[in-house]
């Protein structure tokens, strides 16, 4: 079955198979694409868990798992980053705090962009998501996501410049 | 700019080298006890989390409560309170603590952004009022400009109308309207906050929204009539110590210091000669944090927070009872 195909209209053991496929799915690019997000391997760990559990729940109500759960997955991150906002306010930088040595500069690089920036940048370029697609994840007009996009790779050139050159 | 495609290795190639582990075992049986029990009571989120980006936090123009609602009829109309005269722009000010309480330590100070929102904003707060506390708060906010907060959530049906809403598994439900008039509900999620938004109407009138609610919730009071609020300055000034655990804030957008937070009880406590709003709670995660918001003087609003748990109320009070005002660095 295609993972994110409608759920409607399952019998419970239906639904538990098909939300294990969708699930093993899901996973994984889920899991690394916040983990890119927010710089903690952990935190995206639990926010991908949360998300997964709230489309479970609803899985007989919703109709396209897979943006539904893109949407959670986005929606949680921006959260912890605004809770880790609050507790550090002064703090504008997210630490990359369990992510592989060799790929602090990255997370770092990651971490100064705007939210809406970073999470472009992530869907575009590792999810692999279009532009339109972008936009309706992020709940913004379509034609915000390519400045937004512009603005980023102009930043991560900056700040990403000693590989770039290597 | 750097190049799309080298960017794309690089993510590819960090993300390869994430760990991912499956939880799905978890997840079934933790919805299963979940469909068993749907009215298991949830943990408590801390508000003020989401207030800090939702910025919902109301004002009252007087220091006491302000009971002008019933459960029937117009809960609320005419112009909303304006900014006092005179008042400083939020982020021209700042918080300094020149004589900290012995248990603060490394006190420094710096700015965090805001800026969250723009355009014209009037709030209004409802809250159960149960002497000096005010329970179970909502608020409601009218707005045409954009507000950061407002894309988030998923779209869904409510009394046969779309709305956004954002809901935080500890009990708090953002609920935004698609298209127009532009609101914002927030509070608890067993409130039919899509009810109030519907019962809600918004003028424009003399270059302000003012807002008029038809019915109020059952028990509910207007605790802070319509009000506008100032600019959200881009930059604002904190006082933070004790490694990042405590700080005051400078939140003069608000207006006034009445905290209607989203799903918090909020209790009037003395600071001074002033009165302040304090509260505390846990947050998703399970986090503990409390907040005290006053006003040392009409148009300047503070808050001191901590994460700490050794750190509550009477730390806080005091806190801020050591807190100036001074120009903004």
């Amino acid at each position: 079955m295609d993972p994110a195909a409608s759920p409607v209209g399952m019998s419970m053991d239906e639904v538990g198979a098909a939300f294990s496929r969708f699930y093993e799915a899901e996973l994984a690019v889920q899991v690394r694409a916040a983990t890119l997000l927010l710089g903690s391997m952990a935190a995206a760990q639990d926010a991908v868990h949360d998300a997964f559990v709230e489309v479970y729940r609803r899985w007989h109500r919703i109709e396209a798992p897979g943006p539904y759960l893109r949407q959670s997955v986005l929606n949680r991150c921006r959260d912890v980053l605004r809770h880790r906002s609050v507790e550090a306010r002064h703090q504008r930088s997210l630490l990359a705090d369990d992510v592989p040595a060799q790929d602090a500069p990255l997370f770092d690089a990651l971490a100064r962009l705007p939210f809406n920036q970073r999470a472009a940048i992530v869907l575009r370029f590792y999810v692999g998501l279009g532009e339109t697609e972008i936009a309706h994840e992020l709940g913004c007009a379509p034609g915000s996501v390519g400045p937004w996009i512009r603005r980023a790779l102009d930043r991560l050139a900056v700040e990403l410049h000693p590989q770039e050159e290597r | 700019m750097i190049d799309e495609q080298v960017l794309t290795g690089l993510l590819h190639d960090a993300a390869g080298r994430i760990p991912v582990e499956s939880q799905l075992d978890a997840i079934l049986t933790d919805a299963a006890v979940v469909r068993l029990r749907p009215e298991v009571a949830r943990a408590r989120c801390w508000p003020r989390y989401a207030l800090a980006a939702a910025a919902v936090l109301v004002a009252v123009a007087a220091i006491g409560l302000v009971a002008t609602g019933g459960s029937t009829g117009p809960a609320f109309a005419g112009a909303p309170n304006p900014v006092p005269a005179g008042a400083p722009r939020p982020g021209t000010i700042a918080p300094a603590v020149p004589d900290p309480p012995a248990w603060v330590r490394d006190l420094s100070t710096a700015t965090r952004e805001g800026g969250t929102r723009t355009g014209r904003w009037t709030r209004a707060g409802l809250g159960i009022v149960d002497g000096d506390v005010i329970r179970r708060p909502i608020t409601i906010a009218a707005f045409d400009g954009a507000f950061e907060g407002a894309t988030n959530g998923v779209e869904v049906e409510h009394h046969g109308h779309t709305f956004r809403e954002l809901h935080h598994d500890g009990g708090t439900t953002f609920l935004f309207t698609v298209g127009e008039p532009k609101l914002m509900v927030t509070g608890p999620s067993d409130v039919d906050l899509a009810a109030i938004a519907l019962a809600t109407h918004v003028l424009d009138v003399d270059g302000q929204l003012q807002l008029t609610l038809d019915r109020l919730p059952r028990g509910y009071s207007v605790v802070v009539p319509p009000q506008v609020l100032a600019e959200d300055a881009a930059r604002r000034s904190v006082v933070a110590a004790n490694g990042g655990k405590v700080g005051v804030h400078e939140e003069s957008d608000l207006v006034d210091p009445t905290p209607i937070a989203s799903g918090a009880d909020v209790r009037r406590v003395r600071v001074g000669t002033k009165v302040g709003w304090y509260f505390q709670a846990r947050t998703d995660e399970g986090a503990w944090i409390a907040a005290l918001s006053w006003s040392p003087r009409p148009g300047i609003v503070f808050e001191a927070v901590s994460t700490d748990p050794a750190h509550a109320e009477r730390d806080l009070v005091e806190l801020a009872e050591a807190t100036e005002v001074v120009p903004a660095p």
